[in-house]
């Protein structure tokens, strides 16, 4: 641990009494050296006097909290009134040590100190162990889910793919509805799995950034068999100087495949699905618009929570999970950004997202 | 039949197995199965096959990994041939995309990735580019 004190007494016997005691102690007359040391060494205890000439232990104390906030400061105080004392607990002191003390006082002091030290340790282990655990749990069930699920259509798969002219027209039909259940099935655990990891957060990691002027072309791409397939539209308006957006390239695609996704699925056949992104502020706005059915008035404020689909006639057949917006949701949430969704019933909807900009 | 290429197929799963094997084996191909990352490699070691069709979370979680670390980089180069790996897993990404952010990423990346359920024309042309042939019963037997 570091001592630093402008009193030479102090010094000496705080280092023969902790020394005593097996701990290593290293004492500091000026407090820019002793600070210098904490920084370099990171101990978990330091204790400073309050009344210094240069810097004050106050000073010191709030330096500490900046820089090395795991360091527990024990403040000495010599003019022992609890006005100063409460003043230094506030600034983020763990505990004072009122001048003169005894030996007893000042062991007692140290070992509270290192006590709440541990503390800190043990519920910061806990806490990462616990999101590792957290994290192959979701990993785990996943795979434990999908795996029967895969073996039967991989099964149907290769039957087809094998043998399709010699089955009877009503088995190829049958086995053709258990594939789009088994997809169904399938596309739940993949949603809900994507939900998992992304309420777990950190998209938004320092340096984290996605060029969308790169991105949305491959988006677009990807989505363009089943917008052939649903006779839609596809279009888009991307300026090359688009600044980059912040987040993980992984978690802003997930969000544009979901929005343009919705906006194929939720289509009519000779519909279009229009897709701007523009400078906005210090940030990206991004507009998918679709000419679809639409979302009733009075579902409209519940699309983005969890498992909520629209049911009309004209969803009907439409397969998804419901999980699809909330996912978009919570990757913006985790980037600082908005998203908004405006629709009119039988006309069309459109979303609205704004993410801020991110250095690359 | 001497031309006749050899695939290792392995998963823990049977039924994926069965099934994926009777696929290959109507395309022509010789089927040997493991069940376990361990048995690959000891099945590996005992006659190598053309193709390796490697699963990941068998064992345990990092299985399939491990198989393609230890043949890209336990084994002499210059005594042994390389085996081409084609990974397949419910996992939707790749190492290299997984793990973007390790160093040791590329050195468990395959060959070539495909996410289960398998799409059976695109796995067999995977097959076939990684056999260095244009796929098929035919050509199988190239």
């Amino acid at each position: 641990m570091v001592v630093i004190d402008d009193d030479e007494a102090i010094r000496i016997s705080c280092r023969r009494i902790l020394s005593r005691e097996g701990y290593a102690v290293e004492i500091f007359e000026r407090a820019a050296e002793g600070l210098a040391r904490v920084r370099e060494a990171t101990p978990p205890l330091l204790l400073v006097d309050l009344k210094m000439p240069e810097m004050d232990g106050f000073a010191v104390l709030e330096e500490v909290r900046r820089t090395d906030p795991g360091v527990v400061v024990v403040v000495i105080t010599g003019y022992a009134t609890i006005a100063t004392a409460v003043l230094a607990m506030k600034a983020g002191a763990y505990d004072f040590l009122p001048k003169p003390f005894t030996p007893d006082e000042l062991r007692l002091v140290v070992e509270r100190g290192l006590e709440r030290r541990r503390l800190i340790d043990t519920s910061e282990r806990l806490r990462r162990e616990k999101e590792l655990a957290q994290r192959r749990f979701i990993t785990f069930v996943s795979h434990q889910l999908k795996s029967p699920l895969v073996a039967v259509k991989q099964y149907l798969d290769v039957l087809l793919y094998t043998a399709e002219d010699t089955l009877p027209p009503r088995a190829r039909g049958w086995i053709g509805r258990s594939e789009e259940r088994l997809a169904e099935a399938l596309q739940l655990i993949h949603d809900w799995l994507a939900l998992a990891r992304v309420e777990q957060g950190g998209f938004a990691s320092p340096g984290a950034c996605t060029v969308l002027s790169a991105e949305i072309p491959r988006v677009l791409e990807q989505q363009a068999a089943a917008a052939a397939a649903a006779q839609v539209r596809l279009v888009s308006e991307v300026p090359p100087d688009l600044p980059a957006v912040r987040g993980d390239v992984l978690a802003v695609v997930t969000l544009l495949e979901n929005l343009l996704g919705n906006a194929v699925k939720y289509n009519r056949p000779g519909g279009s699905v229009r897709l701007r992104a523009t400078r906005a502020g210090e940030g990206v706005e991004i507009r998918v618009e679709d000419t679809g059915i639409g979302i009733p008035a009075d579902r409209l404020p519940h699309v983005f929570d969890e498992f909520v689909r629209v049911r009309t006639p004209e969803t009907t057949g439409i397969p998804g999970s419901g999980l699809g917006l909330t996912i978009c949701r919570a990757i913006v949430q985790d980037l600082q950004g908005t998203i908004r969704a405006d629709s009119r019933e039988g006309a069309g909807t459109t979303f609205t997202v704004w993410l801020p900009a991110g250095a690359p | 039949m001497a031309d006749t290429k050899r695939i290792l197929l392995v998963d823990d799963d049977d039924d994926f197995r069965t099934a994926v094997q009777g696929l290959l084996e109507a395309q022509g191909f010789q089927v040997a199965c493991a069940r376990s990352g361990r048995e690959a490699m000891q099945r590996i070691r005992e006659g190598r096959p053309d193709l390796v069709v490697l699963d990941v979370m068998m064992e345990h979680d990092f299985a399939g990994y491990e198989v393609t670390h230890s043949l890209r980089f336990s084994e002499d180069p210059t005594t042994t041939r390389p085996v081409p790996i084609l990974m397949v897993s419910s996992i939707e990404l790749d190492p290299a995309t997984r793990f973007s952010r390790a160093v040791e990423a590329p050195m468990i990346q395959p060959d070539l990735y495909q996410t289960k359920p398998l799409d059976i024309p695109r796995f067999l042309a995977n097959v076939g580019s990684l056999l260095g042939i244009a796929g098929g019963r035919t050509a199988a037997r190239a």
